[in-house]
């Protein structure tokens, strides 16, 4: 090998250990590339055209085909909001969101859809804790990734 | 515990997932909440218990208040020097709620200031290149008279500070700095809708499953504390601010924000003064 060939070799080790160390700098919601939160984001493109701030902290795992999650969320009167689901799948799935006030009566305003992302828009109506419950439904029996992000104006 | 958290314990007991414990016992039969969602059968995971929401959107909300004196909201006294963690982390809060009020009385100098406040507390809990970029950002804008930036840093900080703290498994120091935003805050709000009260504007103060979630975190936090008294009262007076927030029928009256003024600013002080 080459000297200039070292050379990029520990270049390109260099590299390799300085991005590993900005990753670990980082905090974790920022850390790696997620693709379904991607998804959501490009999800997300319309809305926060239309003026939606999106929240830097997003909510992630994997689920089951059908198997269902819930987050809590305190929403105020005058602030309407948007949450979009996400998912990088290659399997073909349906992915489903409702939003329910604290006494379970659905609230949802709006929803949108593509292959990777579900959204719903929400107006409350008053200020308060609110459910925000997702599933995604399909065929494959593997673990689905998902992330979840929300913006408001 | 408030409805949609003893709803959500039921369901906890029923299918033995989620987050909150499983031996959280039902005190009454299961109120299925009389709408299309039986949450009694709610057969899933609950991901987090609560979302805190970040300060931007409750100012969001503030901004339709009409036009209040954000002036005579910012804080003018100098912060005390702390060595405890916990303490640090409580003022740290306090501090990026007082750069929002700053925003909302578009007082460049103060939002300055206040971005080197956060630094210097930020440096004392180690995480000075961390939130680094997010004070230059801050002092910038503040210079450009640049809110919605102002925002959005303030908000980048405290995500920062707080995904760090979790990264190094301080996940209770990390709820210390949303408690002490959350305090500030509400010290600020209460104060706002005191001048013109209705029930209307004082809806923005509802968020008793947020106050329940906070007083959790501080209980928890009591068993390790360094400052156990000083933890101990907000933990009490944060109860305190829950049980107000539940007394009303979906309304806080104008004796209720007084009260809760009152709570908030005494919790304030001493998060922001050595006692």
């Amino acid at each position: 090998m080459s000297a200039s060939g070292i050379m990029t070799m520990k270049s390109l080790r260099a590299a390799a250990v300085a991005c590993v160390c900005f990753f670990l700098a980082v905090p974790p919601a920022f850390a790696v590339v997620d693709d379904a939160h991607s998804a959501a984001l490009e999800g997300a493109m319309e809305q926060v055209k239309d003026g939606f701030k999106l929240r830097q902290e997003y909510w992630k795992g994997t689920l089951k085909a059908g198997e269902q999650k819930l987050v809590k969320h305190q929403l105020f009167k005058g602030n309407q909001v948007w949450f979009w689901l996400g998912t990088s799948t290659e399997a073909e799935v349906k992915l489903e969101i409702e939003v329910y006030d604290a006494k379970g009566n659905k609230v949802s305003a709006e929803k949108r859809s593509g292959s990777d992302f579900a959204a719903v828009h929400v107006d409350p109506k008053k200020t308060g804790t609110y459910l925000v419950v997702f599933k995604i439904t399909g065929k494959t029996k593997d673990d689905i990734d998902w992330a979840l992000v929300y913006g408001w104006k | 515990m408030t409805p949609v958290r003893f709803l959500l314990a039921a369901v906890a007991v029923g299918f033995g997932a989620g987050v909150l414990r499983a031996d959280d016992p039902p005190v009454v039969p299961p109120n299925k909440g009389g709408g299309e969602l039986d949450l009694t059968q709610f057969p899933g995971q609950v991901v987090d218990e609560v979302i805190v929401p970040v300060p931007s959107e409750i100012f969001a909300v503030l901004d339709k208040l009409g036009d209040p004196d954000w002036k005579a909201q910012v804080a003018v006294a100098g912060r005390p020097g702390f060595t405890e963690r916990t303490d640090v982390a409580l003022l740290l809060g306090a501090t990026v709620a007082d750069g929002f009020i700053g925003v909302q009385a578009e007082d460049r100098k103060t939002v300055e200031n206040i971005g080197r406040e956060v630094l210097a507390l930020a440096t004392a809990l180690g995480l000075r290149e961390d939130v680094l970029k997010h004070c230059q950002a801050i002092d910038d804008a503040a210079k450009g008279s640049k809110w919605e930036a102002v925002r959005s840093e303030l908000d980048a900080t405290q995500a920062t500070v707080r995904a760090k703290m979790e990264s190094m498994r301080d996940g209770a120091l990390a709820e210390c700095v949303s408690v002490g935003g959350w305090l500030r805050g509400t010290e600020v709000a209460t104060n706002v809708i005191m001048k013109a009260y209705s029930g209307e504007r004082a809806e923005v103060l509802l968020q008793p499953d947020l106050a329940d979630y906070f007083n959790d975190a501080l209980e928890e936090m009591l068993t390790r504390a360094r400052n156990a008294e000083k933890l101990k009262a907000i933990a009490d007076g944060v109860a305190r601010l829950r049980e107000i927030m539940q007394s009303g029928d979906d309304t806080l009256s104008e004796k209720a924000v007084r009260e809760m003024h009152g709570i908030t600013a005494a919790l304030v002080k001493s998060i922001t003064t050595k006692g």
